[in-house]
């Protein structure tokens, strides 16, 4: 079988991303940069075309099992496929079978655990490159960015501007 | 004091919003935090004081 699907979580920040997967996993899943393939099904028999099918999400069936960058789980002989669009990536996987469904568990169904820690890792990153504080609370994080007011130049700030 | 608040969604998705900004400086505060984030100019709405204009005394007119 050959199930392969998407989902809707995006990376754009690799170290992120990397940092999520050791927080989530505990250190057995692993970001394999710039590795060219993924392990799945291996053949696409085009029996899957739900919501989520990756093809239906912007992955050509021709291109499944290849990617730009792979995650690794270990102890499972599927793995995650990176492909990038854009600034971003979106993520293959192929959820049959019980190596499916090592990534389903521990992943979330559609990645949905790993893209709320990725989301975490993202924003914090983001703040603390900025100089910015932060502060965390259930789900939501608050960063503060100073005083507003001042967002043109000089030039622009005489008188009133558009 | 601006803030930006980011709201991490049960589905893997986020959710993120500026606060206490005048004008378009939003734009410029939380691109870098949309770009760590995958999140495009789609469904984005803007308040009003998106389109603010800000004199020398930081006066607004909303």
């Amino acid at each position: 079988m050959s199930h392969v699907v998407s989902s809707k979580v995006r990376f754009t920040d690799l170290d992120a991303l990397e940092a999520a997967l050791k927080i989530v996993s505990g250190g057995r899943a692993h970001l394999l940069r710039d590795q060219k393939t993924w392990k799945w099904y291996g053949t696409w028999v085009n029996d899957y075309s739900q919501e989520d099918a990756a093809y239906k999400l912007g992955i050509d069936p021709k291109d499944y099992g290849k990617c730009d960058s792979a995650i690794h789980l270990d102890g499972c002989s599927y793995e995650i496929g990176l492909y990038k669009r854009g600034n971003a990536y979106i993520c293959g996987f192929d959820f049959w079978g019980s190596e499916g469904n090592k990534l389903r568990s521990l992943f979330g169904q559609g990645l949905e655990k790993l893209g709320k820690e990725y989301a975490r890792q993202a924003t914090v990153r983001a703040a603390e490159r900025l100089g910015y504080s932060w502060t965390q609370t259930g789900n939501k994080i608050v960063i503060n960015t100073g005083t507003s007011g001042n967002a043109w130049g000089p030039k622009q700030q005489k008188g009133w501007v558009k | 004091m601006a803030q930006i608040i980011v709201h991490l969604l049960d589905d893997g998705t986020t959710k993120i919003e500026g606060q206490g900004f005048i004008g378009k400086e939003c734009d410029q505060k939380m691109k870098p935090f949309e770009e760590a984030l995958g999140l495009g100019d789609e469904g984005r709405t803007n308040s009003p004081e998106y389109y603010a204009y800000v004199d020398n005394k930081t006066k607004v007119k909303v």
